[in-house]
């Protein structure tokens, strides 16, 4: 399975497989980045844009994207609400299928999340009762979306601030690894491990971060992301504001996950307070060496179970 | 619907009504958690917020920051927005402005005179803007496609218009403001601000330009806009205009980008 994720090219499903190579290390493309990345032209695995920021009919942030097709795109959308009461707005989803026509991504994602209702848009990512009614409809919006691309999609675990209550919800609640397998297994779809997300949510709701990693199916993990959180004191809760460099917890929790499923393409996420691309560069670069050390890890790994 | 599906439903609407009312109990979320709905509450409203903030930056400059995140946030609850492009969002925060200003001046607070209403014009100059800059992409006319053709010819064209102008007619000088404040520590010290302006917003390719107008290269425009050859629209504007020299309101239309190329497709 990993071996298809690898490559460019179809599954059987006849769906598009992400496409970014395994030790890719990219950032967050910000507009005042633009003209720094055109003149100075890092070695970057890829570069991530927000699905919605790019829906504009033409203009510069199209100009923009062609400009840096040199490097592989992933297209990462916070608008679909895949997780809503509803089927996807179609409207919506056809925007998303021009840009992934113009733009031709190696990935394209999305939350396990929902941000609109009744026709008004949150601008947020709004909190999933995990219950099998959820299942059902966002497996079902899943196969739509990935149907209506052409490719498999890879699906975010978002960061949690609460806990929900199930008993007045009057519907069992399924652990999120669970619900993700589930996901995995009625849609094909991949998974984005956004690694910040885990710990935050870890703290926040009380569970075991390393645990829940271990829950993860490797072959399915086509992406992990990297954030920086925030403290707020008053509730103690940990906040993904995308605002901060990653914590070193989290680069902890990360180098101890690809050790042990191996190297995937990874993003630096930086969206709020965004600083000067050398310190994004930076985020990647250590991200980089850790995917370095872990093939290392790996491969002596490997060496010692075969001279066993 | 199966009755899960509408449980899932009714939560979900009680979940956005909680995003409006700080303290209400929503069902489902565990008591102790309560209170952590304001995570959401804060993030909702702070970056509907700050989307308009990025999209009125002089607005927001003029009126001052405090005074600008009121009139955001009672935008913001007023007009959720209705699609997930934050770039088509807050485009009727004019009308909010214009009737908070409004509001102030009828209750006495402050006087009409001392309550910048100008920045409602700048407020839809800054839409505008942000419109031209998305707006699809077309190959602008450049005048000198015209200099291989005859005159008889010349006069029977018709023009068609890119799809990003916009022309706005304005109660106040609003581009002269708004050049102001493109420095730190602007002042309208010495400025007449009570002058009508129309103003001419293009994109040529990708940079956004504003060209202002006089009334007679306006309507010139209008003709042009709606169809009418050149010949016609000529003939028009001598009768309105008899003193206006065609010519000269011609020429920055013609170079302002708010015409395509005349061999596109249209």
């Amino acid at each position: 399975m990993r071996d298809q994720l690898q490559t460019a090219g179809r599954s059987t499903s006849g769906r598009v497989q992400p496409a970014l190579p395994d030790m890719a290390a990219g950032i967050s493309l910000k507009a005042q980045h633009v003209r720094e990345l055109m003149s100075s032209r890092p070695a970057l695995g890829f570069l991530e844009i927000h699905a919605e920021n790019y829906m504009g009919a033409g203009g510069s942030p199209h100009a923009r994207l062609d400009a840096l097709q040199g490097y592989p795109l992933s297209i990462h959308g916070v608008g679909l609400s895949l997780a809503s009461d509803r089927p996807l707005d179609r409207a919506h989803l056809a925007r998303l299928k021009t840009l992934c026509e113009r733009h031709t991504p190696a990935s394209v994602s999305e939350h396990l999340a929902w941000a609109g209702h009744s026709g008004h848009f949150y601008n947020d990512l709004l909190p999933v009762p995990l219950t099998k009614a959820m299942l059902a409809r966002v497996a079902d919006n899943l196969a739509q979306l990935q149907d209506t691309l052409g490719r498999q999609v890879l699906i975010e675990n978002p960061a949690h601030y609460l806990r929900f209550d199930a008993h007045e919800l009057g519907a069992e609640l399924i652990p999120e690894t669970l619900f993700l397998n589930e996901l995995i297994e009625r849609s094909g779809c991949g998974l984005l491990v956004d690694v910040n997300n885990v710990f935050v949510s870890a703290h926040n709701i009380g569970i075991d971060p390393a645990a829940w990693l271990e829950a993860i199916p490797a072959s399915a993990v086509g992406e992990i992301h990297l954030a920086g959180h925030i403290a707020d004191e008053r509730e103690s809760l940990l906040i993904d504001n995308h605002g901060a460099p990653v914590s070193d917890d989290v680069w902890a929790l990360y180098a101890d996950f690809i050790n042990r499923i191996g190297s995937r393409p990874t993003l630096i996420e930086w969206d709020t307070q965004v600083p000067a691309l050398e310190v994004l560069l930076g985020q990647a670069s250590r991200a980089e060496a850790l995917m370095q050390e872990s093939r290392v890890h790996t491969a002596s790994h490997l060496k010692a179970e075969s001279a066993r | 619907m199966t009755s899960s599906a509408q449980d899932l439903s009714h939560w979900q609407q009680a979940f956005v009504a909680a995003l409006a009312e700080p303290d209400t109990h929503l069902p489902g979320i565990e008591s102790g958690h309560q209170q952590r709905l304001d995570v959401y509450r804060n993030n909702v409203w702070a970056s509907l917020i700050a989307a308009l903030e990025e999209a009125y930056p002089v607005t927001r400059q003029v009126l001052g920051e405090r005074f600008f995140a009121a009139l955001a946030h009672d935008h913001a609850r007023q007009h959720l927005p209705d699609s997930p492009l934050m770039m088509d969002y807050g485009h009727g925060l004019a009308d909010t402005l214009q009737v908070t200003l409004t509001t102030l001046a009828e209750s006495g607070r402050a006087t009409r005179d001392r309550l910048p209403f100008y920045a409602v014009d700048l407020a839809q100059l800054e839409v505008a803007r942000r419109e031209a800059y998305h707006a699809a992409d077309a190959r602008a006319l450049v005048p000198t496609q015209l200099s291989q053709l005859a005159p008889e010819e010349v006069m029977a064209l018709r023009f068609a218009s890119h799809p990003a102008a916009r022309l706005l007619h304005l109660e106040y000088c609003v581009l002269d403001i708004w050049q102001r404040h493109q420095q730190p520590q602007a002042t309208l010290v010495g400025l007449d601000i009570n002058q009508p302006q129309t103003l001419l917003v293009t994109r040529p390719a990708f940079d956004v330009q504003v060209l202002p107008l006089s009334v007679a290269g306006a309507r010139l425009l209008e003709e042009l806009i709606a169809g009418e050859a050149l010949g016609d629209a000529a003939a028009t504007l001598a009768e309105h205009y008899p003193e206006e020299d065609l010519g000269l309101l011609l020429a920055p239309l013609l170079s302002s980008g708010v015409f395509i190329a005349l061999d596109s497709e249209h």
